[in-house]
């Protein structure tokens, strides 16, 4: 068995969730519900580096609104 | 000379040392009611003889060159006639139908009457493979009923003669074949052909069993049946149509895809009995006319049905093409890597059951044939397919399916739910051919309910504070109550709390706001305790230092965290370049600053940063909220009382101290902290018992050393778990053996996680599974899958990566976002965009709902293009009653890689290095036995206390185990003559292993055929493996029955040459 999240050569996307978490998810699978494709398909190296490139407040969003007193983001 | 037909010849060697319960034998029973004329009967078993020259043909052995020996006409077979009640008839049919025959002197066929004396009878006839197949059966059946009939009439059966015998037939192959070295000779063309066909193919399947395979097997086996619809059978009958393939290789397609799904790899060799009755002449012959080909089904790529069907066809249009070619001849051209514990070339097998001949008649009675089957298992499974047709309109009727297993390797339920499964995938094939095989739904309804829901963590309860705000609530309660007793010092719940409040407004005056990290370096004491309750109340999270990392490590974590304050000790925190706050218990000046208000604080923030080694060598943070912390806190498996005086003792910066600091406190429990530094035994025992300790964490390391010292010191523990890494059946059968009243728990978690994800638990009394602990189910709202490489889920007993999902999980590695994307990521199965970690874990779920640690996903090595699993080894040394603890990895040698193993001694045992292996080749194969076992005083490990298999010492050469004793007698002069020349080895001694001296299992056959023809001594395999020294083989040689030509009762009457 190859697990899906390590394969240098396969192609991945980065998807988001409404805490504005992201993830590696393998392209060639569903994207779950709640989780939206940000970038990709790309190779898994330029996805991670978009995810350092963009992911830069690792805290939930919902916990970000609540400690600034705002809304989460859509 | 008349030689024995190729595949005769390999059944003659495999039935040589003996044929354990019939393996090869073919029963039939036929139940007769009515009257039976017996004279009758025994004459036509003569008639019956009489025709065929196999069935009176005695296959001796000319110096290790069998030959076929045909008895005159007259001799009838074997018969007996047993009189006993007819109940009892098909028992005792079975136990006759598994006795062997030495077919160097006896015939082949065996006729057993079991009659009630009146009108019941069971007449049961058994075949010895070598002299016929599953067709010669029903010749012999139609056979028999026409001289039965032909008899009771007076007369004799009047049927031509035929055209040809057996022995005309294995000449006549010998010829067409030709020889092996002339080129253009058929032999040598198929056996190219087939060669390529097959290069590489892997020496084992991979598929997942019960029990290791044994280093020989047993043959014993059993078998399930099933059947598939009549509208799966139609469908797979017009896929094939369809692919122009047969519906047999349909079933064969499925097989092969279900076996795939079940982790038994991408390359799958399959075996497949070819029946060789090309030439009308032998259609109503008795003979073994079946070889075995290989279609070697690749299901790699991820195809999809259709793509398999298609591959499977053109693999078995290819091997039935070389049908001539005798198996045996590819087995020597391939020269796997052989052991008598599996088959060579394939170990799986699928067969088409062949039409009977319909029912026989015999006048005057009713007749029923009766399956009878041997207990026994010639490969690890055999899939018989058998296609059944609507007799009115032809239409498929359904496909019933056996599955013979080795019960050495499978349980009953194991190929039960597997055969089920094949059913299942037939259906799902036939409704979608063109999905891939990997997306086919292998599971039921009630299976997907089990795994994604029944055995699930219970829903955890909501989350109504933080750490802080929790632990304050309890002090309000009962601010008199101890919560820490550390030595003789005792401190309450009232004086925590403000102890705590102090560091807090102490942080606050230096600037620590909500959200900041502060690093946290003291010994354990209680001042360590109000630390991180400090810490938290100032809204930052604690990050934990190990006072044993070296200061560069030390001063990139503090970095990596962006912590600007240590709580300890004025040094430290200026060689860290940090502000240093002194512990509350030190902290003579009242705080300056004013603690912020925790009343509304977010479950969310951060309580704790835990670093643990990354494979790169970078620690990595992980970010562990105070939800999840609380969560694991108020599980509801803590409640009993089982933990209300928890010891305090893991290091630190180890996350095993999140249990022990926060399920007491936030349960109004007692904290029992531990002297500083590393406790030998003994004192940790006696801190157990003077302060009555309830509940404890022992990393596996240190319970197994306490199960081996002094097991029976933590008696007075209600439950003690352990984990860090896979649990000891033999450590926890002792510690339960001790210690009657407490509950031995397994608990499985990464750091990742927050500590504990799952947890198995043995309370008193309660039966110990056979085998491994399982980890067991989750914790309230954690959630475990057990994932293929498509994220589905896979079966019960089918191993996959672990994945964990819910409650416990950290929110990440802090500042790596690209890592934390990673491995913490979406989740298919649990609520729209929740997250699960994946753990990098090899697991399965058991049957009834406990998963199992099957490893590091990356440990697996091969050797000799075995997969090996090290902790399986691991297990067989550590079950050794001489070894406490043992370790294997893999080392470099001049022959390539090896196992190299480690054992470190029960209490007060010496090990001896050759018997720990010979322990081993007991209960494991030889290719998983080590080149070396060295004895070593301790394991060394990791800092947070797992065996650090880097750091273990080379290994000590085998040469060294024992010091070189020269052979004596003259058998052990020639023998160790025999085993220099054959391992190229020098100056053999009469302690030298054969396998340490690189022997392996083809040459040990070699070995024993050379000792049978020059000592003139029959020493079985299985006898050799047990004691392969030079010494035990001497004196097996000389205890064993001399070799003698076996007597011959009447001369053959066919002339040499035909």
């Amino acid at each position: 068995m190859s697990n899906p999240f390590e394969n240098d050569n396969a192609s991945y996307l980065v998807v988001r969730n409404d805490e504005l978490q992201h993830a590696l998810w393998p392209a060639t699978l569903p994207v779950p519900a709640g989780w939206t494709t940000v970038h990709g398909p790309d190779s898994r190296g330029a996805c991670l580096d978009h995810v350092e490139e963009h992911w830069t407040d690792m805290r939930p969003a919902s916990l970000v609104a609540a400690l600034d007193g705002t809304a989460p983001r859509d | 000379m008349i030689p024995l037909s190729h595949a005769q010849r390999r059944l003659w060697f495999l039935c040589r040392d003996g044929d354990p319960g019939g393996l090869h034998n073919i029963p039939v029973a036929l139940h007769l009611r009515g009257a039976l004329d017996r004279t009758a009967l025994t004459g036509a078993l003569a008639d019956v003889t009489d025709r065929h020259e196999a069935l009176r043909t005695v296959l001796p052995d000319d110096g290790g060159d069998p030959r076929q020996h045909v008895l005159e006409p007259g001799t009838a077979p074997a018969h007996t006639v047993t009189v006993r009640p007819a109940a009892e008839h098909r028992d005792l049919a079975l136990r006759a139908a598994a006795h062997p025959f030495a077919v160097a002197t006896e015939t082949p066929l065996r006729a057993e009457l079991f009659t009630d004396g009146a009108g019941e009878h069971l007449l049961l006839l058994v075949l010895h493979h070598i002299a016929g197949d599953g067709a010669s059966l029903d010749v012999l059946v139609r056979d028999l009923a026409a001289a039965y009939t032909a008899r009771l009439l007076g007369g004799r059966p009047d049927w031509p003669e035929l055209p040809v015998q057996y022995p005309d037939y294995a000449l006549w192959r010998h010829e067409v074949l030709g020889a092996p070295d002339d080129s253009g000779s058929l032999h040598a063309r198929q056996l190219d052909r087939r060669a390529h066909a097959l290069r590489g193919l892997p020496d084992e399947h991979a598929l997942p069993t019960d029990r290791p395979r044994p280093a020989a097997a047993t043959h014993r086996g059993a078998v399930v049946t099933a059947r598939t619809g009549a509208a799966a059978h139609a469908g797979l009958a017009a896929l094939a149509r369809e692919r122009q393939a047969t519906p047999f290789m349909a079933v064969q397609a499925a097989f092969a895809a279900l076996l795939t799904r079940l982790g038994a790899g991408t390359d799958l060799p399959l075996g497949c009995p070819v029946d060789g009755r090309d030439d009308e002449a032998l259609h109503d012959l008795v003979g073994l006319f079946v070889d075995t080909v290989v279609v070697r089904a690749d299901t790699s790529g991820d195809p999809s049905f259709t793509d398999v069907l298609d591959r499977v066809r053109d693999a078995a249009l290819d091997a039935h093409a070389c049908r001539d070619l005798p198996f045996d001849a590819l087995v020597e051209r391939l020269n796997p890597a052989r052991s008598p514990g599996r088959h060579p070339l394939f170990q799986i097998a699928v067969a088409g059951r062949r039409d009977t001949g319909g029912t026989p008649h015999f006048p005057g009675l009713r007749v029923r044939t009766e399956p009878v089957r041997t207990a026994t298992a010639k490969f690890d499974l055999t899939l018989e397919v058998d296609e059944h047709h609507d007799p009115a309109t032809g239409e498929p009727a359904g496909i019933a399916l056996a599955l013979e297993y080795a019960a050495d390797l499978f349980d009953a339920d194991t190929a039960r739910r597997l055969l089920d499964r094949l059913v299942r995938l037939a259906d799902a094939a036939v409704h979608d051919p063109h999905a891939p095989i990997a997306a086919l739904d292998l599971l039921t309804p009630a299976e997907r309910a089990d795994l994604l829901d029944g055995w699930q963590g219970a829903p955890a309860e909501p989350c109504t504070g933080t750490v802080d705000t929790l632990f304050a609530a309890r002090a309000a309660a009962h601010p008199d109550r101890t919560a820490v007793v550390c030595g003789d010092r005792r401190t309450t719940y009232g004086e925590l709390d403000a102890h705590s409040g102090r560091l807090a407004a102490r942080l606050a005056a230096l600037g620590v706001r909500p959200g900041d990290t502060v690093a946290v370096l003291l010994d354990r004491s209680a001042d360590l305790v109000a630390a991180c309750l400090g810490v938290l109340k100032a809204g930052a999270a604690y990050l934990p230092l190990d006072a044993r990392a070296p200061r560069a490590r030390s001063a990139a974590i503090v970095a990596g965290a962006g912590a600007a304050v240590l709580v300890g000790d004025p040094a430290t925190a200026a060689d860290l370049g940090l502000r240093h706050a002194p512990p509350p218990g030190e902290d003579a000046d009242p705080p300056h600053g004013t603690a912020p208000d925790r009343s509304a604080a977010h479950p969310d923030g951060l309580a704790y940063l835990m670093y643990t080694s990354g494979s790169t060598g970078t620690p990595k943070g992980v970010a562990v909220a105070h939800r999840e912390v609380v969560g694991l806190a108020l599980d509801r498996r803590w409640r009993g009382g089982a933990h209300e005086r928890v010891l305090l003792r893991s290091p630190h910066a180890f996350d095993a101290s999140t249990y022990e600091l926060w399920v007491p406190l936030l349960n109004g429990g007692l904290v029992v902290v531990a002297p500083p530094g590393d406790l030998d035994v003994n004192a940790l025992a006696d801190l157990i018992a003077g302060q009555r300790v309830t509940g404890t964490f022992l990393t596996a390391t240190l319970f197994n050393e306490l199960a081996d010292r002094c097991p029976e010191r933590l008696s007075g523990l209600r439950e003690v778990m352990t984990g860090g890494e896979a649990a000891s059946p033999a450590a926890v059968a002792r510690v339960r053996a001790h210690c009657p009243r407490t509950t031995v728990t397994n608990a499985y978690g990464p750091t990742e996680t927050t500590t504990f994800a799952a947890t198995f638990a043995l309370a008193p009394g309660q039966d110990a599974p056979a085998g491994q602990i399982p980890v067991g189910r989750p914790l309230d709202g954690t959630r475990l899958h057990v994932l293929d490489d498509r994220l589905a889920p896979v079966p019960p007993g089918v191993p996959g990566e672990l994945y964990i999902a819910g409650a416990g999980l950290a929110q990440g590695y802090l500042g790596r976002p690209g890592l934390t994307a990673e491995r913490f990521t979406a989740c298919p199965s649990g609520p729209p965009g929740t997250r699960m970690y994946r753990t990098g874990d090899l697991a399965r779920w058991s049957a009834d709902g406990q998963v199992e640690y099957l490893g590091r996903a990356d440990r697996q090595v091969k050797i000799r293009g075995l997969r090996i699993e090290p902790g399986e080894i691991e297990d067989a040394l550590a079950g050794h009653p001489h070894v406490g603890r043992a370790a294997v990895t893999v080392v470099a040698t001049p022959a390539g890689p090896a196992l190299a193993g480690y054992a470190v001694p029960a209490e007060g045992a010496a090990p001896d290095p050759a018997a720990l292996r010979a322990h081993l080749r007991t209960v494991l194969p030889e290719w998983m036995v080590p080149l070396t076992v060295t004895v070593l005083d301790r394991l060394p490990v990791t800092p947070n206390g797992k065996t650090d298999l880097a750091a273990l010492p080379a290994p000590v050469a085998p040469a060294a185990e024992r010091p070189y004793r020269a052979p004596r007698t003259g058998t052990e002069r020639r023998l160790a003559a025999l085993w220099e020349r054959l391992l190229g080895a020098e100056r053999v001694g009469l302690d030298d292993d054969f396998f340490a001296l690189g022997g392996h299992s083809l040459l040990a056959t070699r070995l024993l055929a050379e000792v049978r023809s020059d000592l003139g001594a029959a020493v079985t395999v299985r006898r050799f493996f047990a004691g392969p020294t030079v010494a035990e083989l001497a004196a097996a040689a000389d205890a064993s029955a001399p070799v003698d030509e076996p007597p011959i009762v009447r001369r053959a009457r066919r002339a040499p040459a035909v």
